[in-house]
Formats: structure tokens, C-alpha cells, sequence
């Protein structure tokens, strides 16, 4: 079920589509998420060849040019709403990452005052 | 100096990780994989260096494909665009190396990794072995029912020996292929929801002590069969050995690579290629076969004891083998136109000699003339010895005819025979025959008269027929 496979987006799936937001072609995906994550992450050529199909075959985005043996490929409405609620997710997590960590600054701040 | 060099690579189908560590240390050696054939490898020589490899499967591929799709290409493109460069494919399975020092794998995402492996096993990789483990499990299944219901007649033939060894070194080679694949996934699939790549372990030990036990089993058939006097049974084992295998692998292979070569679609590759596999072998069965029972009766196979004949339209053979015991020593009569025949099975365990003196149908005498047959068998591991004493009074009691009509074996003295035990074959109808099984230290005779034995003629008998044992 590709809907339940993609329920949460891995790091490299998130790029992928992240990079999809204006048409682009396969393969300089490539090249494009390593400049945008300052080479913190990478994707291999299997892993985005394979993701690209899997992504087309859910719906997530599309084929819009086919020039010679590249192709180029465009997010769709599905997957921009995934890409927004993978976005919402890491949002979540870092707000409650945030609030941990400011409640316990708070807490050490009055205990050093009280000291 | 050589520019290429074929190896035979032994390896489990999904085991990447022994696969590219294997091309890795040829590359170092100045060797960089070209050409994955059926059976051998192919290397082309280079400036020895250390090159990354990575072994990965393109599930929509197949082996009959008469070059790689358009969407194979685009893969191929994705792969040269990170440094990949293709090295050699073979079905779904592909090689690249990548000359940098660290290159960004082939594979980053280790579910998408599995999947792909686990989508190409299920297509065409783990269906052959699975059908070959099936297949293996009912020929050494037949051979199990045949050891039980004839072990002499099995434990003494090196052809049956050897072919039920093959079967069952197939269905644990099988065995561990195909579950130590599932064991693999299962764990792969666990250790890439935690975002892991788990490494694959071959068993590779496993397969070449396989390789090997059957690779002397195969030997030790062929010394056997080329030391015996059967001159058809070293005839057929050559054909088969020399003409049907290679000939079956070769037409075969060719068919698929010349069909590709012709830019033949995969579909029409398969069922074209599939088609004559089973048409070569037929017809090359059928040759054998053929040319087999022709030249036999024509006298070709026949060894130099051995002469043709031909009575009231059809050939038959007579031989001349020479045997420890004979008509004549028994009556101390001399008939001219019999036929002595000797056949020996021998294996590790066994060695079955059966010997007939029957007359010739031409011969002048013939309805005058008596018969005598006797199969001595002699036990060469001692743990068999009860196993092949009941096997061979089953095979005296074990008759399908109805009561009142029935053979049975019937204890008598075994003293004259100087045997321990000795038995008599009796019929419920006709009562005794001169059917006689005699037990020895190491060796059963069955022996079978055509007349009443006196103690005169049973102690010579006993004496000539013991003689084969020294």
C-alpha cells in the first residue's frame, strides 16, 4: 500500500520532493539535494531511481517531460500535501524539542536564583 | 602476457556485500569484471588499483532482454551521473565501480535497497531455485523408494549412488540457498526500518564442500564405468557425459544468445529458448537411445567376448565371459552353443556379480541343454550385511501373486553348504525349487539349478563360487 508506505517521509524522501516543488529533471535531483542540505545529505542514483518510480506509481508527482532518456517531474497536489505534513511533523517535533528544553532552562535559571 | 581470464564465482544469489569484496580484490590484482556468463566470469586486465564496487538488481530486467531498456539506460545514466561506471550485468543483477576513494553509494535508503533485491529475487531468482529444490526432493524421494524396496540392487551401483548423492547435495544446497535468503530478508527488512543496511553473508564453504563431494562422486563413476567390461554402460555414461550435457547447455545457450543478438523481443527469447530446451533434449535422448539399441544390436557395443546371432529373424547376443562355475564342471558334459554372461555392478559398498550360462537359441542341442544361474553378492561394509540378507529373502517372500500360488523362502540345512545360513525358494503350489540362497561370512549366492544338485555337485559348487572372493 504506497499511501501506508509513505505515511512518514524519510530524510531523503522529504528532499526528493522537497527538490519537485518546480519541475525538474530525475537525475539532477541528484546534484540538487546535497547544495540544499550543504552536503548533509545525499542521495544515491538506486535509492532515486527507485523513489521516483514508487513516488509516480502513489501519486506524489508526476511525469511532465520526457526528453530523449531524461525525464522531468513535477509534485503533485497529493504529494505537496505530504511534503506539508511531513513538515507539520518535523515542526511538532522540534516545538515539543523546544519547549523540553526551555522548561528545563527555566528550571535551572530559578534554581540558581534561589541558590 | 593474458588479457582476460575466466574464473567460475561461487557465490549465494543475493550475497552483495562477498560479491563486491571479491571484485574489489580482483581489481587489486589488476582484474576488472566484464562479462558474467552462465557459468564463468570474465575479467579484462587493468593497472591494478583499488575500485569501489557495488553489486545492486534492476527488478524490471531480465536475462533474455536483447539489450538494456530504455529504462535500464536511465538507471545506468542516474549510476554514471554519481561516478558508477556499469561493469557487467547478468539478468537483474548489475556491477559498477567507482573509481573514486568514497564515492555516494549506489544505495542510500536501505527499505529501498531490500525491496528492490527481495522484488528481482521474487521475479525469477528464488522461483528456479525453488522449482530445482522441488525437483530435488522428488528425485531423491524416487531414490529413497528404490533404496528401500532394492537396496542391493541400488548399494551396488555406482550410477545410482552418484545420481542419488547429486540430488541430495541439490537439496541441501537448495535448501540453505532459499532459507538462508528468507532468514535474510526477514532481518533486512527489520534492520532497515531502523534505518540500516544489513550486510549479507554467503555460504560459500557449504557450497564449494558440495561441489567437491560431487565433483569426486562423478570421478569415482567414471573410473568405475570405464574400468568395468560393460562395454554400453561406458558408451551410454560418455554420451551423456560428452554429448548430451554440453551438447543440451550449448544448443541451449546459443538459441538465447542468438536470438538476442537478432534484437529478439525477451518474451519471445524465453518461450523460444524454454521451447528448445526441451526439444534438444529430447531429441538428443532420443539419438542416444537409438543409436545405443542400434549399435547393440548390431553388434557395434559388443566387447570382445561377445558375438551376434541371429535366429528366426532376430538378433541376439551371445557372450563368452569367462565364469568360476559352469554347467560342465557341475555334469561333466560338454554342449556346444551356450552363452556365459557375466555382469558386474560394483560400488564402495557392494559388489553384485550376476552370471548366467544359458544355450544359444541356434544352438543343436538346445532343448537338451541345462541352464544355471547365480548372483553372488558380496558385502564390503559389514553393517550392510542384514540389511541386504533380508532385503534379498524379501525379495523370495515378498510375492504379489494370490495365496495358494505363492513363492516363499523355506530355512534347510546349511551344513553341505558349508554356509550359516541357507535357505530354499518353495512355491505354495509346486513345492520346492532349486532355488537356493546361501548366507556366508561376507558374501549371499543365490544360485539356481536346473536339476536337483547332488552333495557332489553343491561342495564343488561351493568351492568354485567362494573362489571369487580371493
Amino acid at each position: 500500500m504506497p499511501r501506508a508506505k509513505f505515511h512518514t517521509l524519510t530524510e531523503q524522501m522529504f528532499y526528493i520532493l522537497l527538490c519537485l516543488k518546480e519541475e525538474c529533471y530525475g537525475m539532477d535531483i541528484l546534484d540538487r539535494v546535497p547544495a540544499m542540505t550543504q552536503r548533509r545529505v545525499t542521495v544515491g542514483s538506486g535509492t532515486l531511481y527507485n523513489l521516483l518510480e514508487q513516488f509516480v506509481q502513489a501519486g506524489m508527482i508526476q511525469e511532465t517531460k520526457v526528453e530523449g532518456r531524461r525525464r522531468s517531474y513535477i509534485l503533485t497536489n497529493y504529494g505537496k500535501e505530504m511534503l506539508e505534513r511531513e513538515y507539520r511533523r518535523i515542526c511538532a517535533q522540534a516545538e515539543d524539542y523546544r519547549r523540553m528544553f526551555r522548561n528545563a532552562e527555566c528550571s535551572e535559571g530559578r534554581q540558581a536564583d534561589e541558590g | 602476457m593474458k588479457d582476460k581470464k575466466r574464473t567460475w564465482e561461487i557465490f549465494s544469489f543475493y550475497d552483495r556485500s562477498g560479491l563486491e569484496k571479491r571484485l574489489a580484490h580482483m581489481a587489486e590484482q589488476g582484474w576488472l569484471v566484464e562479462h558474467i556468463g552462465s557459468f564463468l566470469w570474465t575479467y579484462r586486465r587493468i593497472e591494478p588499483r583499488r575500485l569501489a564496487f557495488c553489486v545492486c538488481w534492476f527488478p524490471k530486467a531480465s536475462a533474455f532482454d536483447p539489450e538494456p531498456s530504455a529504462e535500464q539506460q536511465t538507471f545506468y545514466d542516474f549510476c554514471r551521473h554519481t561516478g558508477w561506471i556499469p561493469a557487467a550485468s547478468s539478468g537483474q543483477m548489475q556491477v559498477f565501480y567507482n573509481e573514486d576513494a568514497d564515492p555516494i553509494p549506489i544505495e542510500t535508503d536501505p527499505a529501498t535497497e531490500v525491496d528492490a533485491i527481495h522484488r528481482a529475487a521474487k521475479r525469477t531468482t528464488l522461483p528456479s531455485h525453488l522449482v530445482l529444490l522441488v525437483m530435488a526432493l522428488i528425485n531423491n524421494g524416487l531414490f529413497f523408494s528404490r533404496l528401500r524396496s532394492d537396496p542391493v540392487g541400488v548399494l551396488a551401483s555406482t550410477a545410482n549412488l552418484f545420481t542419488g548423492t547429486c540430488w541430495a547435495v541439490l537439496i541441501l544446497m537448495e535448501a540453505v540457498e532459499c532459507g538462508s535468503y528468507v532468514l535474510w530478508h526477514r532481518r533486512a527488512v527489520k534492520a532497515a526500518e531502523r534505518g540500516e543496511f544489513l550486510q549479507t553473508k554467503g555460504h560459500r564453504r557449504l557450497q564449494l564442500i558440495s561441489l567437491a563431494v560431487v565433483g569426486l562422486g562423478l570421478i569415482y563413476y567414471f573410473v568405475s564405468v570405464l574400468t568395468s567390461a560393460n562395454r554400453m554402460m561406458m558408451v551410454v555414461a560418455l554420451l551423456m557425459f560428452g554429448v548430451y550435457l554440453p551438447g543440451v547447455y550449448l544448443l541451449v545457450y546459443g538459441v538465447k544468445a542468438l536470438l538476442k543478438k537478432k534484437k529478439v523481443s525477451a518474451k519471445i527469447n524465453r518461450t523460444a529458448t524454454i521451447a528448445s530446451a526441451f526439444a534438444v533434449s529430447f531429441l538428443l535422448i532420443s539419438g542416444i537411445l537409438w543409436g545405443v539399441l542400434y549399435g547393440s544390436a548390431n553388434g557395434w557395443l559388443a566387447g570382445t567376448d561377445e558375438e551376434t546371432y541371429t535366429y528366426r529373424g532376430s538378433t541376439f547376443t551371445a557372450r563368452r565371459d569367462a565364469l568360476p562355475l559352469t554347467v560342465e564342471d557341475l555334469l561333466g558334459v560338454s554342449y556346444d552353443g551356450y552363452s556365459c554372461e557375466r555382469q558386474t555392478e560394483e560400488s564402495v559398498f557392494l559388489a553384485r556379480y550376476e552370471m548366467v550360462q544359458r544355450p544359444r537359441f541356434d544352438a543343436a542341442q538346445y532343448k537338451e541343454m541345462p541352464r544355471l544361474e547365480y548372483t553372488i553378492t558380496l558385502v564390503k561394509v559389514p553393517a550392510l550385511y542384514s540389511l541386504c540378507k533380508d532385503a534379498l529373502l524379501a525379495d523370495w517372500n515378498d510375492d504379489w501373486r494370490p495365496e495358494g500360488q505363492k513363492d516363499y523362502a523355506v530355512p534347510i540345512a546349511s551344513a553341505p553348504w558349508g554356509a550359516e545360513d541357507a535357505y530354499q525358494l518353495a512355491n505354495q503350489e509346486y513345492g520346492p525349487e532349486n532355488r537356493f540362497l546361501l548366507c556366508y561370512e561376507d558374501l549371499f549366492v543365490e544360485i539356481r539349478f536346473d536339476w536337483e544338485p547332488t552333495p557332489e555337485q553343491i561342495a564343488l559348487a561351493v568351492e568354485k563360487i567362494k573362489s571369487i572372493n580371493h
